[in-house]
């Protein structure tokens, strides 16, 4: 439910700052990483042929003739490899995959959750997640066995003699096989599209003694309830005077009402399915312990520890500092603000019954006029997302006085647009759990539509980079070999923060390292227990992570030195790879947040590098290879 | 051809100064090894050649005498071990030669799931040809090779000849000054063998020059002028097909419509001069020869048994 990550500006996660490279330097580093490595297993191979000095020559010519060949790259040569390579896989029968992914949607009655509470979470993971997962199988299959193929039965021949650079191989191939996937994946897109849409569209029927007149505030309204349809029903209330009604809130959705002559009918489709994308305001989260002192949350005993919770009926609070609260930022006069958070009960009560809290917008500033609003008081559904609109005329107190008095929510309680939200748990003996995103102040929404296509384009990136990965790696791989070392590729990515944690924990432990060269940048937390040979060892001896090894000092300080190259190789290795969690945003769309542009930015500068460095590395291992050997 | 007693004309005395040299290696050679660098093949040994302007050069040899490996080590699709091979003054292994240069492989590797169109086209926009010379250049191909009624028909289910002459066609489509052949006429019957020949002679007039390798003898001896014999990758015969062939010591005579009496008289004269008469009997044509001239007759008279049986 809850997408937790910290998002960078463009220019902050591009450019160096304090305890951090910056992307762009660290591209440039693994660049000339991969060069260097290039350079040395170049002239290895090349002396191994040719001898040291010829052979070092050999390599020189290469690497000399490589710019002019790398931008002498032919548009009309690139598009006819391009094209040769998307007929291939035409013929070869590959929209058979979207004939897969149609009977999947066909038969995805028959396994999706009819009943969730949240319907739109399951039918779009579910579009998503089998998009996703074929798009990525196809790319490797047609990718990897494409240039071996031709490599076995020749054809590469009569193309390589015809004046083709290698480069114009490579990136023909990536864009004609690229091609055919984005048609592909378009047309997923738009079947996903249709069935998501219309497999959430529903209405009601209305039984017309359901409903009764009733006057609150003032106001002649119809209170009822709709017919049970689509495994849910709601209940309404209906304004006479304007003609207008509107449902609770059931499945993450609610319906507008009207009335034709005596009857109600539901107007459109339901408001909120599909989810919009909501794009959220984050603050940073503090916790008051039951005494009211600065302190932290409770671990009310879970082991995933992700959510932290506050007593009810005490001082504790959750306090979330927001920056940027302004008219120009939340021009709808007003925040609207969203909670998540979750109940923990030590006594049952009445399960029905909903938990009370209160919310209080507090100034920042402890000498400020104007400090605290009055409590607002709210419930916590839980599993739903709960609504607040605080308008911009609140009732707040002063200082000096008693009696609240209607005050400007952005001049006067956020001057410097700075703004606290205090959230309290108004119950004894029941908790509030919570986690830094899951309050904010929804800035704005997207389009669904727009939402559905970024994450579409996230998926076209990680097809992209694998098939980037599947022809270079084809250029010297066979190709069952070239998708397995793909697969691995990938696979190994996904494990990058536990292998720098691994050898981050090592090379810090060692009393040389880090005081040499300081801490491991992207260590994360770290992992004890050693690299291969010391946990190799654990295992048999049966010797958990918390125990000493018990070997002779300088044995372990042989298993310490062996193990950190290793996991330095890795380490390094890693920091080269895609991390393909990171492209996939489907959870972004499937609980309805905005899928910010800068992340998209900077997942497209991320593929477009991997494009550009694979179809180097794949350039120079075909200019060097013997096609014919 | 086996009795061939002439001498060995060395290589730069049928060459003249004026002429320009297309192809040339330098003490070329090439070993094969295994995974591990271990040598497995010694396929060339320090092969010289100079192949002209204009001229027809045959590489003859059994299997596995290197000539395939000569071709690839000039087309760069082998990198020499030792020596040079030089194409157009350019290494073989730069790509900008083969702008000039056409290659038929020994079997047409072509892409199965392509028409004929379809495949020239493809090879054509590799020369960055405009869409309108790509169209002129593919009718023109298809029509030499004689495929238009099977131009719109996957590669796949074309038969071997008929993919011999799209690998042919994509070998010819830019027009190239330099032509290798690698074994052309394998896998062809008499009649595409024939024009294979010819289509080469035509090439020769238009001043191209070709390459080609061969072990059919035939072949190599009705179209090249000069000819490399290797054996094990070493390169044991060079020079003009007629010089090599003639035998110098015989003197053949063929006459037409002479009586039996007269050849007496020619057998006494051959001896009142000291010569020896080897034979004179009446020529046998060649199995080739008597093929073609059926198959010509019977297309010209169809359904009936073939001229032959006549005489």
């Amino acid at each position: 439910m809850i997408v937790d990550y910290e998002i960078q500006s463009l220019w902050e996660w591009l450019l160096p700052s304090l305890g951090k490279n910056g992307a762009l330097l660290e591209f440039v580093f693994m660049a000339a990483v991969i060069c260097l490595l290039g350079v040395i297993v170049g002239y290895l191979g090349s002396a191994l042929r040719h001898g040291f000095n010829e052979g070092f020559y050999r390599m020189a010519a290469v690497v000399v003739n490589a710019p002019a060949d790398l931008l002498r790259i032919g548009f009309g040569r690139v598009l006819a490899m391009a094209m040769l390579a998307a007929q291939e896989a035409i013929r070869k029968k590959i929209l058979i995959v979207f004939g897969i992914f149609v009977l999947f949607l066909l038969v995805a009655g028959w396994y999706l959750d009819q009943e969730s509470d949240r319907p739109a979470e399951i039918y779009l993971s579910f579009v998503l997640t089998s998009t996703n997962f074929l798009i990525v199988v196809m790319a490797l299959f047609i990718s990897a066995f494409s240039l071996p193929n031709d490599i076995k039965n020749r054809t590469i021949y009569t193309i390589v003699t015809k004046p083709v650079l290698p480069s114009e191989i490579v990136i023909g191939r990536i864009l004609g096989f690229t091609a055919v996937g984005t048609v592909m994946l378009a047309m997923m897109g738009g079947v996903s599209y249709l069935f998501v849409v219309r497999g959430l569209s529903h209405r009601h029927e209305f039984v017309a003694e359901n409903a009764a007149a009733e006057i609150v505030e003032g106001k002649v309204v119809e209170k009822g309830k709709t017919e049970h349809s689509n495994h849910h029903s709601h209940e309404f209330t209906f304004d006479e005077k304007e003609g207008i009604g509107v449902t609770d809130s059931v499945m993450q959705h609610t319906h507008i009402i009207e009335k034709a002559g005596d009857e109600f009918v539901i107007a459109g489709s339901p408001e909120g399915l599909p989810p919009s994308g909501r794009v959220p305001h984050f603050g940073k989260l503090r916790f008051l312990n039951r005494a009211g002192a600065e302190g932290d949350g409770v671990n009310v005993g879970y082991e995933w520890t992700y959510r932290k919770y506050i007593e009810g009926g005490t001082l504790a609070a959750a306090i979330w500092t927001f920056d940027g609260i302004n008219e120009r930022n939340f021009p709808k006069g007003g925040l609207p603000l969203e909670l998540n958070l979750t109940v923990f009960r030590t006594h049952k009560g009445d399960i029905e019954k909903t938990i009370v809290g209160e919310i209080i917008l507090q100034n920042p500033d402890p000498n400020a006029a104007i400090r605290r609003s009055t409590p607002i008081t709210f419930s916590v559904k839980e599993y739903q997302s709960d609504q607040q609109f605080i308008p911009r005329k609140i009732p707040a107190v002063r200082l000096d006085e008693s009696t609240p008095i209607d005050v400007d929510l952005f001049d006067d309680l956020a001057p410097d647009g700075k703004l606290e939200v205090i959230v309290r748990c108004a119950e004894r003996a029941q908790y509030f759990g919570m986690a830094q995103a899951d309050v904010y102040f929804k800035a704005s929404e997207t389009w669904f539509i727009v939402n559905f296509f970024k994450a579409y384009a996230g998926i076209w990136m990680q097809m992209l980079i694998v098939i980037c990965l599947g022809v270079t790696l084809s250029t010297f791989l066979s190709g069952p070999v070239a998708m397995m070392a793909t697969i691995s590729t990938l696979a190994m990515g996904v494990f990058t923060r536990f292998i720098a944690g691994i050898f981050g924990e090592q090379f810090e432990a060692n009393p040389f390292l880090a005081r040499l060269f300081g801490t491991v940048p992207d260590k994360g937390v770290g992992i004890p227990g050693g690299g291969p040979i010391e946990s190799l060892i654990r295992v048999v001896t049966q010797k958990n992570v918390s125990i000493d090894l018990e070997l002779h000092p300088l044995i372990t300080a042989a298993i310490s030195w062996i193990d950190l190259f290793l996991m330095g190789v890795l380490y390094i290795f890693t920091q080269i790879l895609p991390d393909f969690r990171q492209l996939n945003r489907a959870d972004n769309v499937a609980t309805g947040f905005d899928i910010p542009m800068t992340l998209m930015t900077q997942h497209s500068l991320i593929t477009l590098s991997f494009f550009v460095m694979l179809s180097i590395v794949g350039y120079f291992i075909l200019k060097t290879r013997e096609i014919a050997a | 051809m086996a009795d061939t007693t002439a001498d060995t004309p060395d290589t730069t005395k049928t060459d003249s100064p004026s002429e320009e040299v297309v192809i040339e290696t330098r003490g070329l050679a090439k070993i094969y090894r295994d995974f591990w660098g271990r040598k497995k093949v010694h396929a060339l040994k320090g092969l010289d050649l100079k192949v002209h302007r204009g001229e027809v050069f045959g590489l003859l040899g059994p299997n596995g005498s290197g000539k395939s490996t000569t071709i690839k080590l000039l087309l760069g699709l082998l990198f020499p071990t030792g020596g040079q091979a030089l194409v157009f003054d350019r290494r073989a292994t730069e790509v900008k030669k083969n702008a000039r240069l056409g290659y038929l492989p020994e079997e047409s590797y072509l892409y199965k799931f392509l028409n004929a169109e379809e495949t020239l086209d493809f090879y054509a926009r590799l020369f960055n040809m405009t869409a309108g010379e790509r169209k002129a250049r593919v009718a023109e191909l298809i029509d030499m090779i004689g495929l238009d009624w099977a131009k719109r028909r996957q590669l796949k289910e074309y038969s071997k000849g008929m993919t011999r002459r799209i690998g042919l066609a994509q070998a010819l489509i830019n027009d190239p000054e330099l032509i290798m052949l690698d074994e052309p006429t394998t896998g062809l019957d008499p009649i595409g063998t024939r024009d294979m020949k010819d289509l080469i002679l035509r090439l020769k007039e238009q001043g191209k020059t070709v390459l080609m390798c061969s072990h059919l003898l035939a072949d190599v001896q009705d179209v090249c002028d000069r000819i490399a014999i290797l054996h094990q990758g070493e390169l044991k015969e060079l020079g003009r097909v007629d010089d090599l062939l003639t035998v110098q010591e015989v003197t053949q005579i063929q006459a037409k419509s002479l009586p039996a009496s007269a050849k007496d008289e020619i057998a006494s004269v051959i001896q009142k001069h000291g010569g020896e008469l080897v034979s004179m009997e009446r020529p046998t044509s060649t199995l080739e020869d008597l093929f073609l001239r059926i198959v010509r007759d019977s297309d010209e008279r169809p359904g009936r048994r073939a001229a032959s049986d006549k005489e």
